[in-house]
């Protein structure tokens, strides 16, 4: 009894003092990530030294840049800001398939026929630009391609440990597919499809 | 309404008397209802005698983009009994195929005695429409019509056909269409009449439920031929539908009525030949029974990975009480696992799947037995089942030919006592033992993530024991290493059959009192792995051994996105800083030691080092 009135006493006090632990987004981490399957996947050239910052203030960019006032500089320079792990070899399986498959895809986002949807995938947005006999084909590299993002989205996820974050990568994703955009493609923000 | 029904009087009256009006007339009509129609804006202009001139602003057929600026212009107007043009003028602008400009002749008794023609030589299109009492009749022929709707979801490119449309009033309608080529898409199908020509022959008649199918005919050229009746609502969306499918060849009809649905999923590019029957029977919109006959039909689905050749016998689905299903195969594939001839027995009811008796498939010089396989809710978030089976002993050099594994011999053997499915993940029971290299090795823990996703995977656990280095050694062409092997890989993951994740420990069985022998070549090619000189032991003193007693020899590797961490039976001492590991203890004299010190070795280093050592000739000792 003498020994159990302590615990009974933590507990309550534990109780009492509920400790939340957030576990943020690492949301610049998250961008840099993305950046790097992108740009492999998109076979880019390497990353400009200064990135043209999207007109529209998004909300993952705020809660970036609100991360920059409240960590100072020096702590994000000891590398303790957190990781976005992408090595999973998962996550670059898919990735491998997405770059087989950009060779197929790039005619069909250069015509506009093919275009980059808000939610980080793929639309088919104007068939008529396809010959009648090749838009089944290209509608089903769509599919393939829109499997195999929202698979990426979620194995980065998992492979962090962090399987709640799927619909974060997806936006970050969603964004950095649209800001590494190549000239004349299309792409869907909330008002309605625009051409890059 | 009474008042449309006036102006449409009026106008009657205006066609159907010209002569009796000697001086100019014009009307406007603001706008017309019809069923399923709408005409605004209609404009008629008569300038006597000779001079007709018609123009709506836009017609509307529910649901679809409007035709407009339709003008009809007749300059030749002979009056007599009735009303004949025999060239006018038509320009309208339509959607999908831009503006249209064309001759129109038409020839008014009365209303119910009329005929219309209408010809677009630049759209190679000609429609004839005929009034005769109860009947009208409409007739089109298209040559080489293009046609692209804005959504892209329909389209017609160089399409050919000849279509006939006869409406009676006492609400039947005969339809005959006959395609002599060109392509036409309506998402998802494409077809392609050059390839798979439709001829059809039907008839509707209207009925208080909407529309019955008395008769429906269609022949596919010489792939099939599809005949149907039922029953569609006022929408035209089916209600009942009794329909039999001849298929002489299916793999047109494959590739034009049932590939387009399978876009996007595991099914897409499946390529189906062979002849085939079918007999559908909806009601309420639901299938109701479905009824396949196959007959020499070849099946492959590239993206699952399975193929199977010659299936015959008879399918039956229904959602209750369904009929026995009987099919066998010649032969086919998973992966590149060949199967042999087999056949199954069972019923396929609603969601679910039996097996009626135990069926046997033929596979690497052995048989995977399945005794019980019960699937209750397929296709569903939560899928039952009830599984037992075995293998009977496969061939493992086979088996690692087709998953392009190091081809060891021995055979693969087990019970599998069940099966559970849980958030697609397929465990399967019990463990698989193989006999090799005069050892043991058990499969357990045997795990498919997402079978049918973007990314199956597979899981297990695998266990050593006393293998016979001698016949491992010699099967690798590795040098020549004598005594017994145990090891463990656990939690071994499998991408595409590749490995990337493991526990895994290789070592010398513990209290195996066998003749522990390693040769130069052996000890070269473990030097090798780990990170160390190879052909030293080939000159000098040492050269006049050719082989060296050991104590103990192993290896660790723990796999992690693509970086082995290595370790060995024990911690050697320290060299310039770095930690070392014996990867083979000596013993007796002249002791040899094979010591690692690389950490991290990046995976596909070891695996091309363990390839060149086995390609390797080794020291001419050997």
């Amino acid at each position: 009894m003498t020994r159990k009135l302590p615990m009974s006493f933590f507990s309550a006090l534990l109780a009492t003092a509920c400790v939340t632990i957030n576990v943020y987004f690492p949301a610049a981490a998250a961008e840099k990530a993305a950046d790097r399957i992108i740009d492999d996947v998109w076979r880019a050239p390497a990353p400009k030294a200064e990135e043209p910052q999207p007109t529209s203030s998004l909300p993952s960019r705020l809660f970036v840049a609100l991360l920059d006032v409240v960590v100072p500089p020096a702590q994000a320079a000891e590398g303790q800001q957190p990781n976005i792990d992408v090595s999973s070899p998962e996550v670059q399986r898919i990735k491998a398939s997405m770059e087989a498959r950009f060779a197929a895809l790039k005619p069909l986002l250069d015509s506009g026929a093919v275009g980059l949807t808000g939610d980080g995938l793929m639309e088919l947005r104007d068939a008529n630009a396809v010959p009648l006999a090749k838009r089944n084909a290209a509608k089903g590299l769509v599919a393939d391609e829109n499997n195999d993002r929202k698979a990426l989205y979620r194995e980065i996820a998992v492979a962090n440990g962090q399987p709640q974050w799927e619909g974060q990568i997806q936006s970050v994703f969603a964004q950095r597919w649209m800001a590494k955009a190549q000239s004349g493609w299309w792409y869907e923000d909330a008002g309605g499809w625009k051409q890059n | 309404m009474a008042l449309k029904h006036l102006k449409r009087a009026a106008l009657f009256l205006v066609l159907a008397s010209p002569a009796a009006l000697a001086s100019d007339l014009s009307l406007s009509i603001r706008r017309v209802d019809g069923p399923g129609w709408r005409a605004e804006n209609i404009e008629v202009q008569l300038l006597p005698p000779k001079v007709l001139q018609l123009r709506i602003g836009a017609i509307t057929l529910t649901g679809q983009a409007p035709i407009q600026d339709l003008r009809l212009s007749c300059r030749e107007l002979a009056a007599g009994q009735g009303a004949r043009c025999d060239k006018a003028k038509f320009t309208a602008i339509a959607p999908g195929l831009g503006k249209l400009d064309g001759t129109a002749r038409f020839e008014f008794h009365s209303a119910l005695r009329w005929q219309a023609a209408l010809a677009l030589p630049s759209q190679g299109l000609q429609l004839a429409l005929t009034q005769d009492a109860d009947q009208i009749d409409a007739e089109l022929h298209a040559k080489n019509f293009n046609f692209s709707e804005a959504s892209g979801r329909y389209a017609a490119e160089k399409l050919s056909a000849d279509a006939k449309l006869s409406l009676h009033n006492n609400g039947r309608v005969q339809i005959a269409l006959k395609t002599q080529g060109g392509q036409v898409y309506a998402e998802p199908v494409f077809a392609d009449f050059g390839v798979l020509p439709i001829k059809l022959d039907a008839a509707l008649i209207k009925n208080a439920k909407g529309w019955g199918i008395e008769r429906w005919v269609s022949v596919l050229g010489k792939a099939g031929r599809v005949e149907a009746s039922g029953q569609l609502d006022a929408g035209f969306k089916l209600l009942t539908l009794m329909a039999v499918v001849q298929a002489q060849d299916l793999a047109p009809l494959v590739a034009t009525a049932v590939q387009p649905f399978l876009i996007g999923s595991k099914l897409d590019g499946v390529t189906v030949d062979g002849r085939a029957s079918a007999q559908l029977a909806l009601s309420d919109g639901a299938v109701q029974n479905l009824d396949v006959q196959l007959d020499g039909v070849n099946f492959k689905a590239d993206k699952l990975g399975l193929s199977l050749d010659e299936m015959a016998g008879d399918v039956h689905w229904s959602p209750m009480s369904a009929a026995i299903s009987r099919l066998r195969w010649s032969g086919g594939a998973v992966k590149k696992v060949a199967l042999g001839a087999s056949q199954m027995r069972f019923r396929a009811q609603g969601k679910d799947f039996s097996l009626l008796e135990p069926w046997r498939q033929p596979l690497l010089e052995g048989a995977l037995n399945v005794e019980r396989l019960a699937l209750r809710g397929l296709g569903g978030a939560q899928l039952n089942a009830d599984f037992t089976g075995a293998l009977e002993p496969l061939n493992l050099t086979a088996l690692c030919k087709a998953l392009g594994w190091p081809e060891f011999t021995g055979t693969l053997a087990g019970r599998l006592p069940g099966l559970t499915v849980r958030d697609d993940v397929w465990t399967i029971d019990g463990a698989l033992e193989a006999q090799l290299f005069d050892g043991n090795l058990r499969v357990s823990k045997l795990q498919a993530v997402q079978p049918f996703g973007v990314l199956p995977r597979v899981m297990a656990d695998l266990e050593m024991r006393r293998l016979d280095l001698e016949r491992l050694t010699r099967t690798f062409s590795f040098g020549r290493i004598t005594g017994r092997l145990d090891g463990e890989v656990k939690n071994l993951r499998l991408l595409n059959w590749s490995p990337v994740a493991f526990d895994g420990r290789l070592y010398s069985t513990p209290d195996d009192d066998s003749k522990h022998r390693i040769s130069q070549r052996a000890i070269d090619n473990i030097s090798a792995i780990g990170g160390g000189p190879t052909g030293f032991l080939a000159h000098g003193f040492m050269s006049v051994f050719e082989d060296f007693g050991y104590d103990r020899l192993g290896i660790s590797c723990v796999l992690r996105d693509g970086i082995c961490q290595m370790d060995g039976v024990e911690p050697a001492g320290s060299a310039e800083g770095q930690k070392g590991y014996y990867l083979v203890k000596g013993a007796w004299l002249p002791r040899i030691n094979v010591v690692g010190y690389a950490q991290r070795v990046s995976w596909t280093n070891l695996l091309s080092q363990l390839k060149s050592a086995q390609a390797s000739g080794g020291p001419k000792l050997e």
